[in-house]
């Protein structure tokens, strides 16, 4: 069964009413296609191959119908308690204007998020032992499917988990576990029983990849979600880089709640005195 | 500290539907309805990810000098706004107009920098800006913070 | 005259073998996780010496010797998990993959997950801005190595853990070869006019991690642990 975003809600349509300005912007963003990213300089020798078990490329996710983003899996999902209780605390906090510190806002791996929907371009390398899903810009991530039937015994839990895959037809079937309970699902936090599974299959003319994923989490949701997405064929651009940790502003957590210590900054950016310049400090732990 | 979804969670927070996760606390902190204007010396710009800032040293009426910083986006997206790393420098006498903190601190998110040389570069606020035009600075009120006498 | 013909008869099939070895490995050999063989915190040329800074420069770079040596280390941006780019990652005690791919190279740096793509198409790209990895183009040479030229490589960035400082304009030229099946050499020329006074070059070796897989690496979470940054 496939969620959508805004669901019925008469508290949500009068917020959606009220952000007619922001509609209008994000309107324009949805249609370029590219979530307010910047196309970057183009390079040759980026043809869609229309061998099917051909995933390498450039691809971009497409806007979902009924929702903005791709990462977006909507405000009706089913959740377990725990994980409700979780979701309402965040938007309340959000409606009061209080920023909740995250694993993705304070720069690590968003894991299942990045892998549902990238928001920037993302680079597919493939070779007969893996696919490597690459994103150099926001978020920068790395995600190697290994072709195996199993996931190694000794796995160590990871923001990103790990992924297996095999061929069924001319379906490649992504399985992924291992991951550390630190990863952010729109408002949820998903627990390290998180099972994510893909289908992907590409379009005769190599310009689309089809992506059926189903999240099995009994901690955050009550039964499996399955989410289908479609990622559009680019012709090649340069990769472009995104430094989340570059810039480590006082003001960036000023207010900011950190419900999880491990969050905490230990380093911040301070702004100088007059003309002093601005200087990074670390605390050590 | 994630920059593209700055605009994205805007319409997000005033739908209801907020991944929190996703949103930058500067979603919530500037006042997109309003624009000041101001004039000083630039003394940093931080080409950076996940935003780029540019600090503004501004006279006070009372003599004194406010530090300003204003928001821009990450280095790629000024780019194709026309940015460049070196299109103001320490020392430059800018005019900016922008949308302020909520707060009232010496903050915003930059709608528009008048340079030395007369170009005028955007921020990434004028996509969301919904107050009075702002096309003349000279039109554009200076802050509350400003007026310290 | 004979010994030394035979000599150098024996000279030049050592030549030849030594080729045909990097050769007929094939570009897929380059496949794999490679480490730094030698511990190499600062950059030294071929001959072993400090690459020639000019003035400004090497007041700098000293500068950060005295800095780090006071325990002030604000001015590597590895400090506080900032990119800290190339050549940096490839000299660092931190693996890093080869995955050679038909459009392009990838080099996926364990530290701090940085990836590297090196396109291969032929066409000389202009840097879109200057960036920690900067922008690689790469082609692959009759004698089986890999010579890939960066551009655009951020100044705010050091050459090595000592502190060698450059400008914007820095390029570098990395020649790849495997020696042997577990053996890459990287040939690499530095060319940056505002921070040396001449072009200069080092080479660096790489051992095979056998078996290796990456690790999800995430500096912050390190640092907050008391670890080193890198």
């Amino acid at each position: 069964m496939t969620y959508t975003f805004m669901q019925t809600n008469a508290r949500g349509a009068a917020r959606a009413a009220l952000a007619c300005a922001c509609l209008l912007a994000s309107v324009e963003l949805a249609a370029q296609g590219d979530f307010g990213m910047s196309a970057a300089p183009p390079i040759p020798g980026y043809e869609p191959s229309t061998d099917p078990r051909d995933f390498s490329g450039l691809w971009r996710s497409k806007p979902v119908p009924g929702s903005f983003l791709p990462f977006v899996l909507g405000g009706d999902l089913p959740f377990t308690d725990s994980a409700k209780a979780r979701v309402e605390y965040a938007q309340r906090m959000a409606a009061e204007g209080t920023q909740l510190a995250t694993p993705h806002i304070m720069c690590r791996p968003t894991g299942v998020n990045q892998a549902i929907g990238p928001i920037a371009p993302v680079y597919v390398l493939q070779n007969d032992e893996k696919m490597v899903f690459i994103v150099t810009d926001e978020i920068r991530d790395i995600r190697q499917v290994y072709f195996a039937d199993e996931h190694p015994e000794d796995l160590e839990p990871s923001y990103g988990g790990h992924s297996i895959a095999r061929w069924e037809g001319n379906t490649l079937l992504v399985d992924t576990i291992g991951y550390n309970g630190r990863g952010v699902l729109d408002n949820a936090v998903h627990s390290t029983q998180m099972h994510m599974t893909q289908r992907i299959t590409k379009s005769a003319d190599g310009r689309t990849l089809h992506i059926e994923i189903t999240l099995n989490d009994p901690v955050t949701f009550t039964r499996p979600v399955t989410l289908e997405r479609e990622w559009a064929w680019v012709n090649g651009q340069q990769p472009l880089e995104f430094d989340c940790e570059e810039n480590p502003r006082e003001d960036n957590f000023a207010g900011m709640v950190f419900e999880e210590e491990y969050l905490r900054p230990v380093c911040i950016q301070y702004e100088g005195e007059g003309e002093e310049l601005s200087r990074v400090v670390c605390e050590q732990p | 500290m994630k920059t593209k979804s700055l605009l994205i969670a805007a319409f997000l927070l005033g739908a209801g539907h907020l991944p929190q996760g996703h949103a930058h606390h500067s979603i919530v902190e500037f006042d997109y309805t309003i624009a000041y204007a101001v004039t000083g010396k630039v003394k940093e710009l931080q080409w950076t990810n996940p935003h780029s800032w540019v600090q503004v040293l501004v006279p006070a009426d009372d003599g004194e000098t406010i530090e300003f910083g204003f928001e821009l986006g990450a280095p790629v997206f000024n780019i194709r706004l026309g940015w460049r790393k070196d299109s103001i420098v320490p020392g430059d006498e800018v005019t900016v107009v922008y949308c302020p903190s909520k707060n009232g601190s010496p903050r915003g998110t930059l709608m528009f920098i008048h340079l030395p040389s007369g170009e005028v570069l955007p921020g990434i606020a004028p996509r969301i800006y919904s107050g009075p035009p702002v096309d003349d600075p000279a039109t554009v009120p200076a802050p509350p913070l400003l007026s310290r006498n | 005259m004979r010994s030394g013909l035979n000599l150098l008869h024996g000279l030049l099939l050592a030549g030849v073998a030594g080729l045909a070895c990097g050769d007929e490995l094939g570009r897929d050999a380059f496949n794999g996780v490679w480490l730094i063989a030698e511990d190499t915190p600062a950059l030294r040329t071929l001959d072993g010496e400090l690459p020639p800074l000019l003035p400004e420069a090497r007041a700098l770079y000293e500068e950060h010797l005295r800095r780090r040596e006071n325990g002030d280390t604000y001015f590597d941006r590895a400090t506080w998990c900032a990119g800290v780019g190339l050549p940096r990652l490839l000299i660092a005690n931190h693996p890093f993959e080869i995955m050679v791919d038909k459009r392009q190279v990838g080099f996926f740096f364990e530290w701090n997950r940085w990836v590297r793509l090196v396109d291969m198409s032929g066409e000389e790209l202009e840097p879109y801005y200057p960036m920690s990895l900067g922008t690689a183009t790469g082609a692959w040479q009759d004698d089986g190595s890999l010579v890939i030229t960066t551009k655009g490589l951020m100044h705010e960035t050091i050459m090595d853990h000592a502190g060698l400082p450059h400008s914007d304009e820095l390029v570098m030229t990395e020649t790849l070869r495997l020696i042997d099946a577990d053996t890459l050499e990287s040939h690499i020329r530095f060319e940056d006019p505002l921070t040396f006074s001449a072009p200069w070059e080092t080479k660096v070796t790489y051992l095979r991690q056998h078996g290796a897989r990456l690790k999800e690496d995430v500096c912050l979470d390190r640092i907050k642990q008391g670890l080193p940054p890198i």
